[in-house]
């Protein structure tokens, strides 16, 4: 698993468009993390006819600069629970946010001590800013990357190959409505049931894609007059590389004397599925979309992994706790159990219109457990470019940004402000990103 | 997967139960409230005067009471400290004397004066004086473990002695608090 999370979090720090991780462009970032049309920064990965539609000018080759991870190595985190440094939320706020961007403003971290008032029938918990990490509804985080993709074209045909992994994780925290409330600033009460669910899930797996992109209607370059309606399809072949997920459900009733007779029973189920490179299996997954150009306006639909699912061979398991001895039990049912997982579908719509000297360009993207969109806008004067947009995120907060470039010859520096909730108490905060662009033209 | 498992679970707990570095759970508990209000308070005497005073010996107000805690607790939490903080009102209507308190506690399957009582307190009783008691006390290592289960047992006695001459000593008192403050950090996780 920690194999797992690590291969997760280092395809979310190389690939350029994770659903709602960092933006791994500056360019984009300024533009409040848009998916980039104009055969831009994250446009393939969206959608795959973009790999037919021509550049809409000699749009450079980023590399995104990790400012972030100065600070990050110099004060890296411990991971000894007995270290006075150990800070879970801390780490939490890592794995949301991979220390690649400069945090301007680092989001805040619970602080207090929890206070838990307990009398006969009395039962009364202050979380103070713990309470912040639960939201009232679901916490929900999720991603799928696919990528990064190595791909090659042939000469005079619309076709592709390439290869690159598909790394998928989401989680789901529930708390059922009474619990909601006793962590909020309620009280525990006689006779009621409260409980938890978790369910998540991480899979990654590797293959090869065999891809169909070209114009299919309309006529001319549709950069100068023309008008073309583009389509693409590719196909993923994989081999499961390593899968996990987790059902938990946590639950306790209180009787009609909160500490009365008998101490409080807590029940504790849980599902467990697992496997590594040995359980993997074949897998497989279709992306489709669609791209209409006409007069420097682009809309586009994207659909990626319809109908995405890995075989597996998994160990599975069921956790219960045991209501004698207090101890939680985990008993294998079955070693090697057939298991086919399913990777959740995204869509995406983006849309590219020019408006005078500016750049309009807007995306809805429906992923892993959030509906997000994100809109910008950009203009070049001479050599330097300036640039805002915003977004909004996973957990439903207006998230705002600005940027500018600055081009020299072939070579650019891209600089990007941007505020994100990426962190467990959802906090706003601020990250500077820096990218050096490679134009392929010497002049714009 | 095992440790999957483990790390969704530290998570819940590191978020419902505690901080991390010097953050800690406070957990504190109302311990009275688990005593019948029919024992927290009685009147005492009378008890004629003898030189010497006349001690009845120790008697149990709260035998063997069952105190129960969250379950689960020692799983996610290591007491580090445990105090306690006790609060009485004695009116003495007439005589002099003294009395001791004691509380006792114990696991929840042994018999809590069996072993030292984690509260002792002498008061002096002067006639037609009201005292009013108010004490702090940490638990010793014994103590702490016992909050590192999930139940526990409580005896609260109390110990008077008559005074040497004059009146006899009676009056009443009544037990105002007792609560236990347990400081905890994280378990091993």
């Amino acid at each position: 698993m920690h194999r797992l999370m690590l291969a997760a979090l280092a395809a979310a720090v190389l690939v350029p468009a994770p659903l709602h991780a960092q933006t791994f462009s500056a360019r984009r970032m300024a533009m409040g993390g848009v998916v980039l049309a104009g055969a831009g920064s994250g446009a393939d990965a969206a959608n795959v006819a973009y790999r037919a539609v021509p550049a809409a000018g000699p749009g450079p080759t980023s590399l995104s600069l990790p400012l972030g991870l100065i600070p990050f190595l110099a004060h890296l985190p411990t991971f000894d629970p007995n270290d006075p440094r150990f800070n879970v939320y801390a780490l939490a706020n890592d794995l949301y946010n991979p220390p690649w961007n400069l945090q301007l403003s680092s989001p805040h971290t619970p602080s207090n001590d929890i206070t838990v008032e307990v009398a006969r029938n009395s039962l009364a918990i202050d979380l103070g800013d713990v309470a912040s990490v639960f939201p009232h509804d679901h916490s929900v985080l999720g991603a799928t990357i696919n990528g990064p993709s190595y791909t090659f074209g042939f000469r005079g045909l619309p076709l592709f190959v390439g290869a690159g992994p598909l790394v998928e994780y989401d989680n789901d925290l529930k708390l059922d409505p009474a619990l909601d409330r006793a962590l909020h600033g309620g009280a525990f009460a006689p006779d009621t049931r409260y409980g938890l669910t978790d369910r998540g899930q991480a899979q990654a797996a590797a293959g090869v894609q065999l891809g169909w992109a070209q114009s299919v209607l309309g006529a001319g370059d549709p950069r100068t007059g023309g008008s073309r309606l583009y389509a693409g399809m590719r196909v993923k072949l994989m081999r499961g590389l390593a899968y996990g997920s987790a059902d938990n459900a946590l639950s306790f009733s209180t009787s009609d004397t909160l500490f009365g007779t008998s101490p409080i029973a807590v029940h504790y189920d849980a599902t467990l599925r697992d496997a590594g490179w040995d359980g993997g299996g074949f897998g497989r997954g279709l992306d489709l979309g669609a791209v209409w150009v006409a007069g420097g306006i682009e809309l586009g639909l994207g659909v990626d992994d319809i109908g995405t699912r890995i075989d597996w061979k998994v160990r599975e398991s069921v956790v219960s706790r045991d209501s004698v001895t207090g101890q939680t039990v985990q008993q294998v049912i079955d070693s090697a159990a057939a298991f086919t997982s399913t990777v959740p579908t995204t869509v995406t719509a983006s849309a590219l219109v020019p408006v005078g000297p500016w750049t309009l360009a807007a995306d809805v993207q429906r992923g892993v457990n959030a509906t997000l969109g994100h809109a910008g806008i950009e203009r070049w004067l001479g050599m330097w470019a300036i640039r805002a947009g915003g977004n909004v995120d996973a957990n439903r907060m207006v998230q705002g940004a600005v940027g500018t470039g600055v081009r020299l010859g072939r070579i650019g520096l891209d600089l990007a402000l941007a505020s994100h909730s990426r962190n467990v108490t959802r906090a706003r905060a601020l990250e500077l990103g820096a990218g050096v662009s490679l134009y392929h033209a010497a002049a714009r | 997967m095992r440790r999957g498992a483990r790390w969704c679970g530290a998570a819940i707990a590191l978020a419902a139960l505690a901080g991390c570095g010097d953050r800690r759970l406070v957990l504190d508990v109302d311990v009275l409230s688990y005593i019948d209000p029919a024992y927290t308070s009685a009147t005492f005497g009378p008890v004629i005067a003898v030189p010497g005073g006349l001690a009845p010996g120790e008697k149990a107000v709260v035998s063997n009471q069952s105190v129960n805690l969250l379950e689960g607790l020692p799983d996610a939490i290591q007491v580090e400290s445990v105090s306690f903080s006790l609060g009485a009102a004695f009116v003495d209507s007439t005589g002099s004397g003294s009395d001791t308190l004691r509380v006792y506690l114990s696991g929840p399957n042994d018999d809590p004066m069996s072993a030292p009582p984690v509260i002792e307190q002498a008061v002096t009783l002067t006639p037609g004086v009201t005292d009013t008691l108010a004490l702090n006390v940490d638990g010793d290592a014994r103590v702490r473990a016992l909050f590192q289960d999930r139940s526990m047992r409580l005896s609260f006695t109390t110990s008077l002695r008559g005074p040497d001459s004059g009146a006899s000593l009676t009056g009443r008192y009544a037990l105002t608090r007792l609560h236990a403050t347990v400081i905890g950090g994280r378990a091993g996780w």
